[in-house]
């Protein structure tokens, strides 16, 4: 996959109001190239709808999202790569998803293949690529929602649970990948409860909890000294 | 209290059929002889009647185009895109889904009589003036359910949508390539109801012979006369076509389910 020039995605005192309840309380969330980002927190604590907020599928209440190009290139919102918690399946094969994007995007049709088939041979999925996207067990859609992201060449990676399904072999696989992305330069940020996989990925963590972002942290300085009472409840088992 | 029966086991099946009731024989024997006509009469390519179902499918099948022009564009329309009014239009579209034939037969007739708006057309009693009649009855109908099936489908595919900031036709493009097997039962249902309406092509049509007689009308007319079995083998006919349609409308269904 050719190299792209990367973008920075900023939230800038971001709120969201439903039902006269913040989901999202004047949260700053900086995703840039230094490193993958790591999001964590309880079930409900407004990680998803945070990402939604990034990647520009809502509107903010309050606050906005400033995107910066690096490296020269223009920024775009066409270019933030997002992996949902409960990625969209269209109706066709897996090659068709996955062309379908690229198409869209304006790719030519013969490195359009290419680009695919290195992709779904990357998530280990070449084999499936003409079987319905919706008969596909939840690990496989997962993994074909990411390569669907990745063949897009992103200027930055928001991820929500992207290995929750995942068998440990395919995890690896996609820690790997996402690993190398970053290292080349790719702004990530990985929402995980695997606290394992965190400290394999992160080297900074977001804790979150109640639409608040209550830490901020060097990834060792958040295991070993939590910055919130919240947050070291969160990582209870990890101190027993 | 009576032993089984394997004799009387095709009569049984009947709901209420009463073998020792002469009224239930009687029916039974005249809906066997119907199916027997039916079927010699087609066999025998009976001109009448196959000029009767020929008009039938040559009115229903235009309407139908005319009304998926504009039905389907519109469900997409009203599947993808939000306005002013939005609401209150699908509830209206809702409501004329129920539309009462008669109603539509009467509103086309006055339009198109001698006196009306549209009478220098002179369309009363051609078989235009019945296609634009089911056209009224039918659009609603396939402009509702393909609504409802593209907005659902919108609904999945949004985030997609937005992330590669997709302009609404392109969205509505993708919605009908994905979905058409939601839409072709759409359109098949829109026949199945044309295909079994009478109200509003006996008023408009006028049921003229070798003219704008159809199917359904025929039956009518055959029976007011009294000639219960050729009614029968007009309806027959008439079932064995919407079974076939309603058979089709299942099959794509359950295939869409399990897509
Ligand atoms: N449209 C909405 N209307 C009302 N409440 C909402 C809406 N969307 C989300 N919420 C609420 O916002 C809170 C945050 O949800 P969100 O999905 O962002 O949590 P999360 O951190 O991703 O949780 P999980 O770890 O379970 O994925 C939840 O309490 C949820 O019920
Ligand atoms: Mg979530």
């Amino acid at each position: 996959m050719i190299k792209v020039p990367h973008l920075m995605l900023e939230g800038l005192n971001l709120s969201l109001i439903r039902q006269d309840h913040p989901i999202i309380n004047g949260v700053n969330l900086n995703v840039g190239n230094t490193g993958i980002c790591g999001l964590v927190g309880a079930n409900g604590s407004g990680k998803t709808t945070l990402i939604s907020l990034m990647a520009g599928l809502i509107t903010p209440d309050a606050g906005e999202v400033r995107m910066t190009g690096m490296g020269g290139m223009a920024p775009s919102p066409l270019r933030i790569g997002l992996m949902m918690q409960k990625p969209v399946i269209m109706r066709r094969s897996i090659y068709g998803n996955c062309d379908y994007v690229l198409a869209a995007q304006g790719v030519a049709a013969h490195e359009r293949k290419a680009r695919i088939e290195e992709g779904l041979a990357l998530v280990n999925l070449y084999a499936l690529r003409h079987q319905d996207a919706r008969t596909l067990s939840s690990g496989e859609q997962q993994r074909m929602a990411l390569a669907r992201v990745l063949i897009a060449d992103p200027g930055v990676l928001l991820c929500d649970e992207a290995t929750s399904n995942l068998d440990p072999q395919s995890t690896r696989m996609i820690e790997a990948i996402v690993k190398s992305k970053a290292k080349d330069g790719l702004p990530v940020l990985w929402v995980t409860h695997n606290l394992a996989q965190l400290r394999r990925l992160a080297s900074r963590v977001v804790f979150m909890d109640q639409g608040r972002v209550l830490a901020e942290q060097e990834i060792s300085d958040f295991f070993e000294a939590p910055a919130s009472k919240e947050a070291r409840d969160y990582l209870y088992f990890e101190s027993v | 209290m009576t032993p089984p029966n394997t004799k009387n086991g095709f009569f049984q099946c009947f709901a209420g059929f009463n073998k020792n009731d002469i009224l239930s024989r009687f029916l039974v024997m005249e809906l066997l002889i119907a199916i027997k006509q039916a079927f010699v009469l087609l066999a025998t390519g009976d001109a009448d009647l196959y000029e009767v179902i020929f008009l039938s499918l040559k009115v229903n099948l235009t309407a139908v185009g005319l009304a998926a022009a504009i039905g389907l564009p519109l469900g997409a329309l009203l599947a993808t895109t939000k306005f002013r009014g939005h609401s209150a239009l699908v509830a209206l579209i809702n409501t004329l889904m129920g539309l009462p034939p008669v109603v539509v037969g009467l509103f086309v007739y006055m339009m198109i009589s001698r006196s009306g708006p549209l009478g220098v057309l002179e369309l009363l009693y051609t078989p235009t003036a019945m296609i634009v009649a089911q056209m009224i009855l039918v659009t609603p109908i396939i402009t509702a359910l393909s609504r409802q099936a593209l907005a659902r489908m919108h609904a999945d595919y949004q985030p997609l949508f937005i992330m590669l900031g997709l302009p609404p036709r392109k969205r509505m493009m993708t919605l009908i390539k994905d979905g058409w097997v939601d839409l072709l039962t759409a359109l098949l249902a829109g026949l199945g109801r044309a295909m079994a309406e009478v109200g509003a092509v006996m008023i408009v049509g006028g049921n003229i012979n070798h003219f704008t007689r159809v199917m359904t009308t025929s039956i009518t007319l055959e029976t007011s006369r009294g000639n219960l079995a050729t009614a029968l083998s007009l309806g027959v006919v008439l079932l064995f076509m919407t079974l076939m349609i309603n058979a089709l409308v299942v099959t794509l269904g359950r295939r869409a389910q399990h897509d």
